[in-house]
């Protein structure tokens, strides 16, 4: 049984969730970075979609990546309700049974890849069932409580979208598209890392094995800083290439440049609390904009070529 | 179902009910609506789909 007792102790015999408690369980800032992404990879590639289905596709997407999010959190009730950012969820909070979130959750997932095939094609429909499957089985169920590189698996997971944002415009899945998975898969190690550096105690409380958690600070700040220089090469890959043009092999060059620059910040700080923290703040602000950016600058290199 | 509610507990669940079912209805009326968009979409001559589904 995977839903651990503390979670269903908490929720009680007449739990009636209220519409914002389904809305909370989407995790719907997840689903804005989700939509962000695989729109970027929409509009860069190659070929027209009517724009009725191409917001189809965006809203399968985006419903897709909500029921993921639903599932991780009725099997993570447990941990959820041990911390301080998540206990106030509608599970551990107690203010809807496990059985109609997963229940949701299911429906949702299903109902977004059966319109996502029968609307756009099959090869999406495809890539966004691994999607689902890989973000529940792969990260939530199986590694995330195992192992503290769970959070290079979760950057797979929240990389697919662009896939099958690509895939639902063209019916396959070319280079260009997989060089924008690995630019997330690689950029979310940094990003989350970073952020567990400054809430460690809060995930070492649900005993969660966060790199920070089980090999410290001063490891993780390495790794913070060897996944950044491979971020580097690999999204100025792209324009060596000749897959993009000459604009966005600059803006990716100068983007990773300067988020080399402060996971090199980041490397050199040895605090041990929060407050002593400002580098990894910064880089944890900075990874948002240059996803944000080097995404824009995709999309405009092609707009322009 | 609870039988032994107060009168507010039992009246904030209905409150929670109509809520619940008003926002179900909406959802559905959308889904109606997009497969109408759909079906539109994919019936007029011309609009073609990804090549994987237009190749069929």
């Amino acid at each position: 049984m995977p839903l651990t007792a503390p979670a269903l102790a908490s929720a009680p015999p007449t739990a009636f969730a209220e519409w914002r408690d389904y809305f909370a369980l989407l995790k719907p800032r997840v689903m804005t970075l989700v939509v962000f992404t695989a729109f970027c990879a929409m509009l860069v590639a190659p070929g027209h979609l009517h724009p009725f289905l191409a917001f189809t596709a965006i809203l399968c997407i985006a419903v897709a990546a909500g029921a993921a999010g639903a599932l991780n959190q009725w099997y993570e009730a447990d941990i959820d309700a041990l911390m301080k950012r998540t206990a106030k969820r509608p599970l551990p909070a107690g203010r809807m049974a496990p059985a109609d979130a997963l229940a949701f959750a299911v429906v949702l997932g299903a109902g977004a890849v059966t319109i996502m095939g029968l609307a756009l094609n099959w090869v999406a429909a495809a890539w966004l069932t691994v999607s689902i499957l890989f973000y529940v089985l792969v990260y939530t169920v199986w590694l995330k409580r195992r192992t503290p590189q769970n959070i290079v698996i979760g950057g797979a997971a929240g990389a697919f979208p662009v896939v099958v944002g690509w895939a639902a415009v063209t019916g396959d899945t070319p280079m260009l598209a997989w060089a924008m998975f690995a630019i997330i898969f690689l950029w979310t190690p940094p990003h989350f890392w970073a952020l567990a550096l400054f809430m460690e105690a809060d995930y070492a409380k649900a005993g969660v094995p966060m790199l920070p958690v089980t090999h410290g600070p001063a490891h993780t700040r390495r790794q913070i800083l060897a996944y950044t220089a491979l971020l580097l090469p690999v999204s100025v890959a792209p324009a060596l290439l000749g897959w993009t043009g000459t604009l966005y092999g600059v803006a990716a060059a100068l983007l990773g440049g300067w988020f080399l620059v402060l996971a090199v910040r980041v490397a050199r700080n040895t605090a041990t609390l929060a407050a002593g923290m400002a580098p990894e703040k910064a880089l944890f602000r900075f990874s948002l904009l240059y996803l944000a950016l080097i995404f824009a600058a995709l999309v405009i290199d092609r707009l322009l070529a | 179902m609870s039988l032994d509610w107060t009168p507010a507990e039992r009246a904030a669940f209905e409150a929670r009910r109509r809520q619940r079912n008003g926002a179900l209805g909406l959802l559905l009326f959308a889904l109606v609506a997009l497969f109408y968009g759909i079906t539109l979409v994919r019936m007029t001559p011309g609009m073609k789909a990804a090549p994987a589904v237009a190749a069929k």
